[in-house]
């Protein structure tokens, strides 16, 4: 391997760093989420446990009702609009952890000093834990309690210790608990940060290595191919050549074509890159895309509109979809072939495209409808062979595959680009009758995550 | 067509734009101020609105003047004369923060049920119907064992003990002179440890007499009002 050592830390790097993101950005919608439902709880506890104040006869609204909207909206409000805004800052994770042991206060103080609500302050402490993986949040929300436990011991020690002569023995005894969570939560965040590090690492291994491997194999099938072509022209050029000659020659043109392709595909898994969006129009793409598909008499229709909207994709990521799905629907339609004769008898297929016409071995189709408002719909549609049903949960696993050629990556990288654009994929396929490969990606916003 | 081994590019992809992770990001130092303004103001605003709650919560309702001899019409109502205290509160039946109350009083019980009478005597405003003061108060009251829950038509017991916030605890020796007068609470609404509660059991347990010197022992009471007067201040 050549590749130098600092590219890989480099690699590994942004690749832990894109983890972290991600992981940082799903806490964040998860506590905006949380913060809501706090706050609706905190307002049901309040009308149900202290709905009104009494002097006598005479009732008004109780302040903890007033203390429940207002305050819990309050203190709300600043962590759900960081978490929509800019989930994965730093400054978000610590607003919400603050914000978190605030709610633990204000319900505690609504139910009454139940024990029971006190579990809210542990159980925060390990959801931040857990979900931001960053132990340096857990400062701010510790420190409050002991600044509110210190502050109030010295102020109104009964509220904390239910004595007015409390030593400082019971705050250090409060404090232990927290510390105590705190000790083992610091712990597991720097395990779970580790982890994260090391997978990052044998990504970007994985990837110096496919990297590697192309390199090293692409000048030798370069000239392999090279001379290929070379012998075809000496041999064939002004005479009659020898039809198994010319057969061995095609098999290893086409070989060595399939090697570069399998290189391709390891190469282009292994390093999945973020989406950058752009508009493209999708017929245009599509139209590319068949271009660079061998057809092996198979017809490939492109059905898309001219009219469709532009869709807003990684155009080199997206062509390559497409390219799978059209390479896999000629091959399927290609080892179907003994059904799909000239003279235009079909096979009843179940998948409604009609017989090959204008002699074609076979037909893919390619449709699309939606965009805008709409969800996008694409469909690559052929009358192929069909895929086994117990296949299909996996089909879209790496390195699976049903042919007894190909790698196995080719709807697994069609999957993850998919999904890296906020899209699915769903397959639909009856053996010997055809398969339906359907990307929907998401309306308006339709765009990489 | 182009060959699938002369598409493979060892080159740096050029749209791998570089991952713009928060490290890759540079916030402005006019943002940073502004987000750190923003931050304070809210710290701020929610402190001070916990505060306010704070302030609620520890501020005590008006304090008894409670008789220094538990009234005769009282003492009536104990079978037979024994060592025994009397304990009396006075409870608002719709009064929140009262729920404290009645399960801080279930656990002096629990503690010092066999060494005190105890009674409960839930308000009934003037101009209420009977049966107004049978909240859920009064059920967990009654539930509490060696408790007896009555009826304060008019606010005339709690009128007779000085009583004018809900949750009001009076605790007589044997020979019905004072002992405590107060709250068993640490804030309003607010369960857990006392000093009224560890005073009581303490009182309790020793079997105390007053001492003749008036050292009656105080804390204070939080609730709300049993009737329509203003709350005495801290």
């Amino acid at each position: 391997m050549s590749e130098p050592t600092q590219t890989v830390a480099d690699r590994a790097a942004v690749i832990h760093d894109k983890l972290l993101d991600r992981i940082h950005r799903r806490a964040s919608h998860v506590f905006a989420v949380l913060m809501v439902v706090q706050w609706i709880c905190g307002i049901v506890v309040s009308l149900v446990l202290s709905p009104r104040a009494w002097e006598g006869k005479v009732q008004s609204t109780h302040i903890h009702v007033y203390a429940a909207i207002f305050l819990g909206a309050a203190i709300s409000s600043l962590p759900i609009a960081l978490a929509v805004t800019r989930p994965a800052w730093v400054v978000t994770r610590h607003v919400v952890a603050v914000a978190q042991i605030l709610w633990s206060a204000l319900l505690i103080h609504l139910t009454g000093g139940r024990i029971e609500t006190h579990f809210h302050v542990f159980g925060s402490l390990a959801f931040l834990a857990f979900l931001y993986r960053d132990w340096r949040i857990l400062i701010g929300p510790t420190l409050g309690v002991a600044a509110d436990h210190f502050i109030r011991g010295v102020f109104w020690p009964e509220s904390v210790y239910g004595t007015p002569n409390a030593s400082l023995l019971r705050f250090a005894e409060h404090a232990f608990w927290v510390v105590f969570e705190d000790a083992v939560l610091i712990v597991a965040c720097i395990d779970s940060s580790r982890e994260l590090r090391d997978g990052a690492r044998r990504r970007a291994e994985l990837e110096a290595l496919a990297a590697s491997v192309g390199h090293e194999l692409r000048n030798p099938l370069a000239s392999i191919r090279s001379a290929t072509n070379y012998l075809t022209k000496k041999l064939g050029a002004g005479k009659d050549l020898d039809p198994k000659v010319a057969g061995m020659l095609a098999v290893i043109d086409r070989e060595v074509e399939r090697g570069g392709r399998i290189i391709a595909d390891l190469m282009r898994y292994a390093r999945a890159r973020p989406p950058v969006a752009e508009p493209c129009p999708l017929r245009q793409l599509v139209d590319e895309a068949v271009a660079s598909v061998p057809h092996d008499g198979i017809a490939i229709e492109n059905h898309v509109p001219e009219d469709i909207p532009l869709l807003s994709v990684d155009r080199p990521q997206f062509r390559d979809v497409i390219v799978h799905l059209l390479r896999n629907g000629v091959e399927a339609t290609s080892r179907q072939q003994p059904a799909h004769a000239t003279n235009g008898t079909g096979n009843g297929n179940g998948t409604g495209n009609a017989p090959a016409t204008n002699g074609a071995k076979g037909r893919v189709v390619v449709t699309a409808h939606g965009g805008g408002r709409s969800p996008w719909i694409l469909k690559v549609i052929d009358d192929g062979i069909g895929i086994p049903a117990q296949s299909l949960p996996n089909i879209f696993d790496p390195l699976f595959t049903t042919k007894t050629t190909g790698t196995g990556l080719g709807l697994a990288i069609v999957d993850h680009v998919v999904r890296a654009h906020r899209g699915r994929v769903a397959v639909e396929s009856f053996e010997g009758k055809g398969t339906t490969i359907t990307v929907e990606l998401p309306a308006i916003e339709a765009g990489p995550s | 067509m182009r060959s699938a081994i002369e598409s493979i590019s060892l080159e740096p992809d050029a749209r791998s734009s570089p991952f713009r992770s928060r490290v890759a990001r540079r916030i402005s130092k006019a943002s940073r101020w502004w987000i750190a303004g923003g931050v304070a103001l809210w710290g701020s605003a929610v402190l001070g609105g916990m505060g306010v709650l704070w302030a609620y919560s520890e501020a005590p309702g008006a304090s008894a003047d409670a008789p220094s001899r538990l009234p005769g019409g009282i003492d009536a109502l104990r079978a037979n004369a024994d060592d025994k205290l009397s304990l009396i509160m006075l409870v608002h039946p719709q009064c929140p923060c009262s729920r404290a109350s009645i399960a801080e009083l279930s656990r002096v019980m629990g503690k010092v049920g066999d060494r005190v009478h105890a009674r409960v005597f839930f308000l009934r405003p003037e101009g209420e119907a009977e049966g107004w003061e049978v909240s859920d108060l009064w059920k967990s009251a009654e539930a509490i064992p060696g408790v007896v829950v009555t009826s304060d038509p008019n606010g005339e017991k709690a009128a007779a003990f000085g009583a004018k916030t809900s949750g009001q605890v009076v605790l007589y020796d044997a020979e019905g002179e004072l002992l405590f007068e107060g709250g068993i609470t640490s804030a309003r609404g607010h369960e857990g440890d006392n000093d009224g509660e560890s005073r009581i059991v303490s009182l309790a347990r020793e079997k105390a007499h007053a001492s003749g010197e008036g050292a009656v022992h105080r804390s204070p009471v939080f609730g709300c009002g049993l009737f329509e007067e203003p709350r005495a201040e801290r």
